[in-house]
């Protein structure tokens, strides 16, 4: 490629244009793709032959039957699907509703400057690690539960009800900045013409603005959910874990009330230690990491049957259907009487038209209702992240973040914490970035609308494939078949690899919004794709790729459960030497092993010391990307 | 000078009948920058009202402030009145929304709803609950003839708005607001993103409509406003501000205006 | 292609590296102590020591099964079936200290008078007979179990007690704590609460350890003496445990943890040490 460049004979002369049928940008797209898929594909495989010997051993039971006694080799999972489902509809009925209308408030009516504040807050907090969510939940939401539901006679305060809460919290930022991005990207013009027909504010946002976004608020949700399906260590803290407790009294509160166990969890907990070894109980605990993957791999393709039933490809915009009497049949019996139909009409217009009705309590209402879930969104998250840096403040001095641990986290630091978690997302933003704007290229540039569908499908399973469940593929592959033991680059590659939905669908979201003319007045110039791709695409939507990395490494810098089996330890690593049988040491699983287990009073100030150490790592990488949002922002503004 | 232009009006043959639209001493600026400085307009009923001048004199803005559009506008500030049928529609006692409801707009390039065709037309009526559900395929039908587009579209209605072509997509913006039966409609260029035979079509519609709406249209086509409008309206800038330099009507205006400013926008048209 | 030759060249220098790394991994109880031995031995002697806490006991006892670790905690004996699981490893058990598991209750339960359990009682509350404080003389209110984790030296001790074998315990579904802070994180914050926790843990203030009433109807709480002496029933030794006997740097460790620096870093964190236990239980 860079060998005889073309001779320069005259400076003026014109190259003959590069027409291959295939390019290297092709090829990297295609390999960027395949590495993907293949992954998918691949844990997909190996999950399922892994659980094969369960299957055999308890068939259908497996999931049909309510008795997990692994000591008794009795495998049932229903209970923990019943979780699962609950815990993940608890979330999902807050965190909808009020995330979108929180959304409304932010993109329809606040001023510029005050969405991006509350926007820069709000993606802040999309960064809090689960694991700190998990903290503050023990704390404080747990008591919360426990004391409001008195009257109920709860066990404790450790309830289905509770890890919904607190997974509501969770995904809450997720539901709305991606839905704020969703109603931003309506163009502007399109709500001017509804308010020039006499549409209220509301309504031009209710009947123009987010029928139109709604698929981009539906992604957004669907990757919520998709993040609540699958997260075990917040739940693990809070759920209960209690096997076998199927609710008894359906369509009541009292189910939410009772200790429970979802699938995530129970792939948080011990078992999968004890479990490994043990070809049956193995194949147990995997089958269940597989349950979750089958669970999200239907919600996508719901959700993907619901959102576009026709037009998948280009600005996916569908079209509502006119009512059934509004048909073709009257079209042509009307065709003689309609001129008499229109003279009569402007004869008698008062009698067919009415004054407007507007229902002026339920708009104010309405209004208020979306404003409350602004403030309580925000309110609730400052908040938190108060609540961490005012228990963790007196852990924080300099020390603290030079010395290494001592005396089992109850002195001392957390220098290698740091290094190790900076460390891991380098490594992840390395592996992830090359792959995801090859997935984003193959997605909106070089495939066609259903096999493009196809790859957003793959996508979607990517994000919605638990955490965890990286950590188990993980210790399969990298720590087991590879022979690693545990490894720095294992754990990055496996939080790389989980950040690529994220990053895509960012930088595809911003593909597809580019004004086609761009692309045409490129191609009218006679570039090929492939220079169109780097000449246009990729510069036009490095603001994708900014905020989806952002979303991405946030979510990698506070994850505890792909590494703690493939890539962290608690203490004695230091920087690492090699690949094979180099851990390092981490914050969120400083924070999970040190919530669990303290011995000494110190031990809280340090925890949350280190949790309050994590969210700055988080905000510093706000803070840097934060010029680049804010030009986008004036770029969109000025749009 | 401003004052100089009206009295030399000519068009003495109008009848003085009750104005639509009245501007007294409006003025506006956005973010502190002044736009418009002390516009003063009378518009009467059943008449095209043609606003011309130079590019970013104003005239955009001043058409917003008639259905007060110009308040979505961030840091706009309007001051001065206007009146619509005698009445304040800066004092609060119609509400902005309903004002939109009786001076519907055309903007300069179709903005359509991605929905059907017929959900386009009934877009506002039915939303505002202005006409019976069952009424609606009617109110559909006669807006869409009053717009001149039933002919073309009338087996197609559930089809996307999007696929028509720009001039149609034009013509079901205007049919749309025809269905909310406005007293007025403001077009701003309604043309100048179509094609000649789409213009045609759109101009034969305003001399159609005048019989029973006022219109008032923002145009940079001085053929255009020869053509359609029987009263004009020139804004043009001065020291960096859009003012009205003169109102006349269509033919007094255009074969022997008064005021420099205008003489020069025409020479260069 | 170079890509694979420097890959090969780290992983040539990383495996001699591996030798100096001395890993253990397993049960939180015993980690106390020893992650504090291995800090002052990377402090003197320079060693690299690296240790987890993944699975409890369970999680040392597989580590080491597998080769993943030279060192496995314990806080309970390795049984007939872990030998079956790995035959190829000889576990050597090396003693290093004694620990107490106590049935702790939340403060309302202390105070309502409830100062001790019998055998029976308890296997009767793990069985789901009593679910009410006021069934073993306490104030009328439910009794909220939280069953320590699979796997956990805890619950092994515990099972041992009532059942006279783990594998006897019947299956049971309670909500279930993990680590020892959540334990009596959990406990001290529920009402009607109990658990079974390393007695060392109960504080006195928050959370409270009850006394076993033996057949005599006498009530042994789980104080050094009694634990020395073995009258307290629910004890459990501390291992540390190898592949063979200890040899190189596993070898340095152990004999550092059994020296009298290191037994006293054992009483540090409310364990007994070797000595204790001899001299109280003769
Ligand atoms: N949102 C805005 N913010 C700041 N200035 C604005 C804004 N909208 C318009 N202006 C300014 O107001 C002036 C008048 O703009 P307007 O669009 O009304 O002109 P116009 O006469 O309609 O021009 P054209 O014939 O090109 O459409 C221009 O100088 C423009 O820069
Ligand atoms: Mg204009």
């Amino acid at each position: 490629m860079n060998s005889p460049a073309v001779p320069i004979t005259d400076t003026y002369s014109v190259v003959a244009p590069d027409r291959r049928r295939w390019s290297y940008t092709l090829v990297f797209s295609v390999i960027g793709t395949a590495v993907t898929a293949g992954f998918v594909v691949g844990m997909v495989a190996l999950f399922a032959w892994q659980t094969l010997p369960v299957l055999s051993h308890s068939g259908l039971g497996y999931v049909t039957s309510n008795n997990w006694h692994y000591r008794q080799q009795m495998f049932g999972a229903l209970s923990m699907i019943v979780g699962t489902l609950l815990v993940s509809a608890v979330a999902l009925c807050v965190a909808a509703p009020v995330g979108i209308g929180a959304a409304i408030i932010t993109s329809e009516f606040l001023p510029g400057r005050a969405r991006l504040m509350v926007k820069i807050v709000i993606e802040l907090l999309a960064g809090i690690p689960s694991v700190v969510y998990g903290l503050v939940g023990i704390l404080y939401l747990r008591t919360f539960v426990y004391d409001t539901f008195e009257s109920f006679d709860l066990h404790s305060g450790d309830t289905i009800l509770t890890a919904g809460l607190l997974l509501a919290v969770m995904i809450l930022p997720t539901v709305m900045t991606l839905s704020d991005d969703a109603l931003r990207a309506v163009p502007a013009l399109q709500r001017q013409a509804a308010r020039g027909l006499g549409l209220s504010r509301l309504s031009a946002v209710m009947h123009v603005a987010l029928p139109q976004a709604r698929i981009g608020v539906i992604a957004a949700v669907l990757l919520a959910l998709g993040r609540a399906l699958g997260e075990a260590i917040a739940v693990f803290l809070v759920v209960g874990r209690q096997d076998n407790n199927l609710p008894t009294q359906p369509f009541t509160l009292r189910p939410l009330l009772e200790s429970g166990q979802t699938l995530a969890s129970k792939l948080g907990g011990a078992e999968i230690n004890i479990a490994y070894g043990d070809p049956l109980h193995w194949a147990a605990v995997v089958g269940l990491g597989l349950m979750l993957l089958v669970m999200v791999g239907t919600v996508t393709l719901l959700a993907a049957a619901l959102t576009s039933p026709k037009s998948a490809a280009s600005p996916p915009q569908p079209v509502e259907n006119a009512p059934k009497h509004a048909r073709p049949t009257k079209t042509h019996s009307t065709k003689g009487t309609s001129d008499a139909l229109l003279t009569a009409r402007l004869a008698q217009e008062p009698a067919v038209t009415r004054l407007p009705k507007r229902r002026k309590w339920l708009e104010r209402f309405s209004i208020g209702s979306f404003a409350a879930c602004t403030l309580l969104a925000t309110g609730v998250m400052l908040a938190m992240i108060l609540a961490i840096f005012y228990r963790g403040s007196s852990a924080l001095s300099l020390r603290f973040f030079t010395e290494q641990i001592k005396l089992v986290g109850a002195d001392g630091g957390i220098f290698f914490n740091i290094i190790g978690t900076l460390l891991l997302i380098t490594t992840a933003l390395c592996v992830c970035t090359p792959i995801a704007v090859a997935v984003a290229l193959m997605q909106s540039v070089y495939l066609r609308e259903r096999a493009a569908r196809g790859l957003g499908m793959v996508l979607y399973l990517l994000n919605g494939t638990p955490s965890i469940l990286f950590g188990l593929f993980g210790l399969v592959v990298f720590v087991k078949f590879l022979g690693w033991g545990k490894s720095w680059l294992a754990g990055g590659i496996l939080l790389g690899l989980m950040m690529i939905p994220i990053v895509t669908v960012a930088l595809v979201e911003r593909m597809k919004a580019l004004p086609k003319k761009y692309i045409e007045a490129a191609r009218g110039l006679g570039l090929s794709k492939s220079q169109t791709v780097w000449s246009v695409i990729i510069p036009q939507s490095r603001a994708g790729l900014v905020t989806g990395s952002l979303l991405g490494l946030a979510r990698a810098a506070g994850e505890t459960a792909p590494i703690m089996f493939t890539a962290t330890i608690f203490a004695g690593a230091m920087f690492p030497r090699g690949i094979v049988e180099s851990p390092v040491l981490s914050l969120p699983y400083h924070i999970f092993i040190l919530a669990q287990d303290s011995f000494d009073p110190r031990v809280g100030e340090k925890l949350w010391g280190t949790a309050a150490a994590l969210l700055m790592i988080v905000m510093l990488l706000s803070l840097i990307a934060l010029p680049v949002r804010l030009r986008i922002h004036e770029e969109a503004v000025s749009a | 000078m401003l004052k100089l232009a009206q009295d030399s009006a000519c068009c003495s043959t109008e009848t003085v009948s009750p104005a639509v639209l009245e501007a007294r001493g409006l003025s506006v600026s956005i973010a502190g920058r002044p736009i418009l400085k002390d516009v003063n307009l009378t518009i009467q009923p059943r008449q095209v009202f043609g606003i011309i001048g130079p590019s970013g004199a104003g005239k955009s803005t001043l058409i917003k402030c008639f259905n007060r559009l110009i308040e979505l506008t961030p840091r706009a500030v309007v001051s001065g009145d206007i009146t619509f049928n005698q009445g304040s529609i800066l004092s609060g006692a119609l509400h902005p929304d309903d004002l939109r409801v009786r001076i519907g707009m055309l903007f300069q390039q179709p903005v359509v709803f991605p929905k059907s065709i017929y959900q386009n037309v009934i877009f506002g009526v039915r939303r505002l609950r202005m006409v019976s559900r069952r009424a609606l395929p009617d109110v559909a039908e006669a807006a869409l003839r009053e717009a001149a587009l039933w002919e073309e579209v009338k087996d197609r209605l559930t089809d996307s708005a999007l696929k028509l072509s720009v001039g149609q997509q034009q013509r079901l913006c205007l049919a749309r607001t025809l269905a909310m039966q406005p007293e007025v409609i403001l077009m701003d260029e309604p043309t100048s993103a179509l094609d000649p035979r789409s213009t045609e079509a759109i101009e034969q519609l305003m001399l159609r409509l005048k019989e029973r709406h006022t219109i008032v249209l923002v145009t940079h086509n001085i053929g255009q406003a020869r053509r359609v409008c029987d009263w004009l309206a020139c804004v043009c800038v001065n020291n960096g501000v859009g003012e009205v330099a003169e109102t006349a009507c269509c033919d007094q205006m255009l074969d022997n205006p008064c005021c420099q400013a205008v003489v020069d926008y025409l020479k260069r048209n | 292609m170079r890509t694979w030759m420097t890959f090969g060249a780290i992983l040539a220098i990383a495996a001699p590296v591996l030798a100096d790394i001395l890993k253990i991994n397993g049960s939180t109880t015993v980690n106390l102590p020893t992650a504090e031995a291995a800090e002052i031995l990377r402090a003197e002697k320079a060693m690299t020591i690296q240790i987890d806490t993944q699975g409890g006991s369970a999680g040392g006892i597989s580590a080491l099964g597998d080769g993943q670790v030279q060192i496995g905690m314990s806080s309970k004996h390795i049984t007939e079936q872990d030998k079956l699981k790995y035959p190829s490893v000889d576990f050597v058990e090396t003693h290093i200290g004694e620990d107490a598991v106590a049935m702790i209750v939340s403060k309302d339960v202390w105070e309502a008078g409830v100062r001790s359990l019998t055998r029976e009682q308890l296997a009767d509350i793990y069985e789901g007979k009593i679910t009410n404080w006021k069934d073993v003389g306490g104030a009328d209110r439910r009794i909220a179990f939280f069953n320590k984790e699979p796997g956990r030296g805890t619950w092994e001790v515990f099972a041992h007690f009532v059942y006279g074998n783990a594998r006897k315990a019947p299956p049971v579904s309670f909500p279930e704590v993990g680590g020892n802070e959540e334990a009596r994180n959990k406990v001290a914050g529920t009402r009607g609460a109990l658990s079974q926790l390393s007695s060392n843990w109960a504080d006195g203030k928050q959370v409270f350890a009850l006394s076993i009433k033996n057949d005599a109807g006498e009530e042994v709480a789980p104080l050094a003496a009694n634990i020395a002496n073995r009258k307290y029933p629910m004890s459990r030794p501390l291992f540390l445990l190898t592949n063979g006997a200890p040899s190189g740097d596993a070898k340095v460790f152990i004999d550092f943890v059994l020296s009298p620096r290191g037994q006293e870093l054992v009483r540090k964190h409310g364990y007994l040490s070797l000595d204790q236990m001899v001299v109280d239980g003769k």
